[in-house]
């Protein structure tokens, strides 16, 4: 946000920290431990967004693959823990080798498509990896998958094999997550990407190599999946190939754009929802997947830029309530980001 | 020679759009690249910045030959370009889309970007103050703010040329800088270019509006159906009969 206001930005900083404090005794809040798990799943799918995020919302490229690295991931530290005995950390981190060599890997011949075909490429890649987790039976165990024993690490002196220490080091994650994509576009590479995103040629014109930026916005995609995965894959501690299949990487669509792409925090409210929504429409029983359809619909009409955009304006015209200072022409500005 | 071009030539298909065309721009110079519609103007733009390359002929840019280079190499050794349609960053703040820019002057990279150390936020604090002076020298400082999509064309046109700015370039390549301007808008853009000549910039300039290329530029090239059929002074072009033939029209030279 442009804005030279030091009493506002301090006031920011003041809710952001509110924010956080309540995630972190969120645990001690909600008590049934069934929430619990939907907020961890939610936090994890915002790690996988925040990924699809970089590739879709600030390159423009609409990736349909973001599920497969997601699949990638849980099934590298998977594999990895179940036959050579590797540890969290190091699981993680071989999601993150994982991820590059693959996103770079894919990366190459299909961001030489644009638009559609772009889509089309990466929607090929998500099938054919379906196909190979499940028919590769002797390494992945096929259709039905493989458990791996719980972890055995701790965090704080709070087991990691329990909702609650989990939940802990996928917040951790999650917090790293929105820094890095923060930092990452607001600085000289972010604008190098957002201006590929924006006018191609032009970006060229002005010295960014497009193609090695569409690249390196491909590859955090794709590791931003890959941790994703490998936390998914250990907090279930079981994996088979159905979570990864095509049809879920429409739900991966789904959650950037019903919380807005492009922005910080469109991907949390949209994991949150695409997580949340099918639970709370239990109640209409048979026709739940209807009801969760009708109402992405509805969402996407009436708010095609994701939902996140009113909520800003709310907040800008909140701050703006608070610091009458402000001028018009910053809070139109900061609406629009 | 700052930039020359040596019998460049360019097929599209079996059609030359560009046949045999030699030029070279100096220090100090605004030099005037005329001719119809059609003539390959544009061509020898997307040519000498790398957006196509030369079937024949070479083109060097400081002594050194860069014809087979990408668009972005050519931005970093210097070459900064205008589009003659309107072109910039679209949804991002005016000032966002000169901070932008500066890219290629930048050093910073993804790491030191993400650690935020202070020599990345001093360079950071320095390209904005930089956007902001070059946003004031284009006449856009009360706009810095405003989305650039919402600007009028006249606006973008300046916003083009303070993106091209911002890339500390060498050689300024402008294309039709003054099409859909007014009298007035079209004024202040001749003056700067004068002001950005002077600061030891030359200009490389396709404009249809021949006034302005015969007041502002000290070398006229003239281009029809990718040939080149004149060069030389304003004066020597004006009264040229080749180029009266070609580009001018008989009635232009009796209307004159």
């Amino acid at each position: 946000m442009i804005t030279g206001n030091n009493a506002k930005k301090h006031f920011v900083n003041v809710i952001l920290i509110v924010i956080l404090v309540v995630f972190i005794f969120l645990p001690k809040i909600v008590t049934v431990s069934y929430y619990l798990h939907l907020i961890v799943m939610s936090l994890i799918w915002f790690i996988l967004i925040s990924g699809l995020n970089v590739i879709q919302g600030y390159t423009g490229y609409v990736s349909m693959c973001q599920i497969a690295f997601y699949g990638i991931g849980a099934y590298t530290s998977g594999l990895l823990m179940k036959n050579l005995h590797w540890g969290l950390g190091q699981g993680i981190l071989a999601a993150v080798g994982m991820g590059l060599i693959v996103g770079t890997i894919i990366g190459f011949p299909s961001l030489r498509t644009k638009g559609h075909y772009f889509s089309i490429v990466t929607l090929a890649f998500t099938m054919l990896m379906f196909t190979i987790l499940r028919g590769w039976s002797g390494l992945t165990g096929g259709i039905v998958g493989f458990a791996v024993r719980p972890v055995s690490e701790s965090l704080f002196g709070i087991p990691l094999n329990t909702r609650q220490g989990y939940y802990y080091l996928v917040l951790i994650f999650a917090v790293l997550t929105i820094l890095f994509v923060k930092r990452m576009t607001g600085s000289r590479t972010g604008r190098a990407i957002i201006a590929v995103r924006e006018n191609e040629n032009l970006a060229s014109s002005i010295g960014v190599n497009v193609f090695a930026m569409k690249l390196l916005a491909f590859d955090i995609s794709a590791v931003l999946g890959c941790i994703a995965g490998a936390l998914y894959m250990h907090y279930v501690n079981f994996v088979s190939p159905a979570g990864f299949a095509a049809e879920y990487a429409m739900n991966t669509l789904l959650a950037g754009m019903v919380g807005g792409v492009g922005t910080l925090v469109g991907p949390a409210i949209g994991s949150f929802i695409v997580i949340f929504l099918p639970e709370m429409l239990r109640a209409a029983a048979l026709y739940r997947q209807l009801a969760f359809g009708i109402v992405l619909i509805i969402i996407v009409f009436a708010l095609p830029h994701g939902v996140v955009r009113p909520l800003t304006k709310l907040w800008t015209w909140a701050l703006a309530k608070i610091f009458r200072k402000n001028n018009v022409e910053e809070a139109t500005l900061a609406s629009n980001k | 020679m700052l930039l020359q071009l040596e019998n460049v030539t360019r097929y599209f298909g079996g059609l030359a759009a560009v046949k045999d065309v030699s030029f070279g721009i100096q220090e100090g110079q605004i030099l005037g690249l005329i001719g119809p519609n059609g003539s390959g103007k544009t061509t020898c733009f997307n040519l000498i910045t790398g957006l196509y390359h030369p079937s024949e002929g070479q083109i060097s840019f400081n002594g050194e030959v860069i014809s087979k280079m990408p668009p972005h190499v050519i931005a970093r050794k210097g070459v900064a370009r205008s589009f003659q349609i309107s072109s910039v960053f679209p949804t991002l703040a005016v000032i966002e889309n000169v901070v932008t820019a500066h890219y290629c002057r930048q050093k910073s990279n993804l790491i030191t970007g993400l650690l935020g150390i202070a020599g990345t936020r001093k360079e950071e604090k320095q390209v904005r103050e930089h956007s902001g002076e070059l946003l004031e020298f284009v006449g856009l400082g009360d706009k810095a703010h405003a989305e650039a999509s919402a600007l009028t064309s006249a606006d973008q046109r300046r916003l083009m040329i303070a993106i091209a700015l911002a890339t500390e370039p060498k050689l300024l390549m402008l294309d039709e800088p003054c099409a859909g301007m007014t009298d007035e808008e079209q004024t202040a853009i001749v003056a700067l270019m004068r002001k950005i000549c002077g600061d030891g910039i030359p200009i490389l300039l396709v404009e249809h509006h021949m006034k302005i290329v015969m007041e502002v530029s000290n070398h006229i090239v003239v281009l029809d159906r990718g040939e080149k059929i004149a060069e030389g002074q304003p004066e020597e072009i004006k009264n040229n009969d080749a180029v009266i033939e070609a580009y001018l029209g008989r009635s232009e030279k009796e209307r004159a």
